[in-house]
């Protein structure tokens, strides 16, 4: 009876930890395209991403870029749409519920053709 | 004052945006090892009883800049961030102090000994050879690079001896500006205004004496954390594509929380240098 009694409790235990990963998983959250190209590195990259997400349940979903608020959707299940979005570097966008995020795509901004120089970052010359 | 204040933040925020002039030295090519060797005289003073100054007759040069990965002179670094003002970099490199009380620093390699000849100081003085032997040690950290505009930038350095030997820290701040010189075809001159700091650890490690450490005498001396101030100025002349004349100068005051040492008599490091500098 102990033993059984045990069982259910570590059961109910181990369905609460479950729970956001259940949830986490059933989310399906796509941002494409994930590479933005510019001419040389440091130079700003504007273009139009298809981003599509998908909830198990309705409610009130937002979209950030980094820590910015991009756009919220209330009471929706699923999105297909399509965003300008402008980044100067690698960017994480994330899908978020209140504050939780639920799911998280990274962009990234490659130069088009490498770059030939770059600033030294050492001031002084020689070893002194 | 405030005026001052919002003309500064005017010059800093509408300024044009740096960027990498392939004929600046400020710039390196990427992904290409850069050698260069200068021949002509100068000194590194060395502030210590009983230590060496360096005279600089042939002082090599040697960097290595990649899309992320660089090396510059002892200094090697991966740029975690970068954009066209900014660089964020984990750096390391070997802690300096200890080449005052060597002769086998990279940077004595290539020149010959010369016996210090500083002793003014009047207060009580111990030679280095009385104490115990000071170690090498590693440090790292993170540097960033600010490029205000074309020829203004300032960098800030934060490293952490990782080695174990003083365990503390040492960082560094400089603003450095670069102008072409009047009436002197191909030429720059470029200033640097900043201070290091170093830790009550690490200047108690390298100039402190305990009273276990000198078995010569009864004087012992604690370090105290250090702002030293340090001014550079560099002047360059190309000759042609691959020789330039060069002239170097750059004074590291002591604070009195290192000057006061006894092991140390003079508060200020010199490094002059004139000479032709040949780039391989």
């Amino acid at each position: 009876m102990r033993f059984k009694l045990g069982v259910k409790r570590w059961l109910l235990i181990a369905g609460i930890l479950s729970q956001p990963l259940v949830n986490a998983k059933e989310v399906v959250f796509s941002i494409s395209p994930t590479i933005c190209i510019v001419n040389k590195m440091g130079e700003p990259c504007t273009m139009t991403v298809n981003v599509n997400w998908q909830t198990p349940n309705a409610g009130d979903y937002c979209l950030y870029q980094d820590t910015e608020q991009l756009t919220c959707w209330q009471n929706t299940a699923s999105i297909a749409t399509r965003l300008n979005i402008h980044l100067q570097q690698n960017m994480v966008f994330s899908l978020r519920e209140q504050n939780t995020i639920l799911a998280q795509k990274q962009i990234r901004v490659n130069a088009s053709a490498p770059r030939k120089f770059r600033r030294k970052l050492r001031a002084q010359w020689s070893v002194f | 004052m405030l005026k001052y204040l919002a003309l500064l933040c005017c010059f800093i925020t509408y300024t044009a945006i740096a960027s990498c002039h392939p004929d600046s030295d400020s710039c390196a090519p990427v992904s290409q090892w850069q050698f260069s060797i200068a021949l002509g005289g100068g000194v590194h003073t060395n502030p210590l009883n009983g230590g060496d100054n360096i005279p600089l007759v042939l002082v090599p040069s040697v960097s290595y800049y990649g899309e992320n990965l660089f090396f510059d002179n002892g200094l090697l670094g991966y740029s975690l961030l970068e954009n066209e003002r900014l660089v964020f970099s984990a750096v390391t490199q070997l802690n300096q102090e200890k080449a005052y009380f060597t002769r086998w620093h990279p940077k004595n390699i290539f020149v010959v000994s010369m016996n210090n000849a500083f002793h003014g100081a009047a207060k009580e003085s111990i030679d280095i050879n009385q104490v115990d032997d000071r170690d090498w040690a590693l440090d790292a950290g993170g540097q960033v690079n600010w490029f205000i505009e074309q020829h203004t930038d300032v960098m800030a350095k934060l490293l952490w001896d990782v080695s174990s030997v003083y365990q503390g820290y040492t960082g560094e701040l400089s603003v450095n500006h670069r102008v072409t010189v009047p009436f002197i075809e191909h030429s720059q001159l470029s200033f640097g205004l900043g201070a290091q700091v170093n830790s009550r650890k690490l200047v108690n490690y390298y100039y402190g004496v305990e009273q276990q450490d000198s078995l010569f005498t009864q004087i012992t001396f604690k370090g105290k954390t250090s702002i030293n101030p340090v001014f550079h100025v560099k002047f360059t002349k190309a000759i042609s594509t691959q020789w330039r004349l060069s002239f170097y100068w750059k004074r590291k005051l002591l604070d009195a929380n290192t000057a006061n040492s006894p092991l140390i008599n003079s508060s200020q490091i010199d490094t002059v240098f004139l000479g032709m500098e040949y780039a391989f």
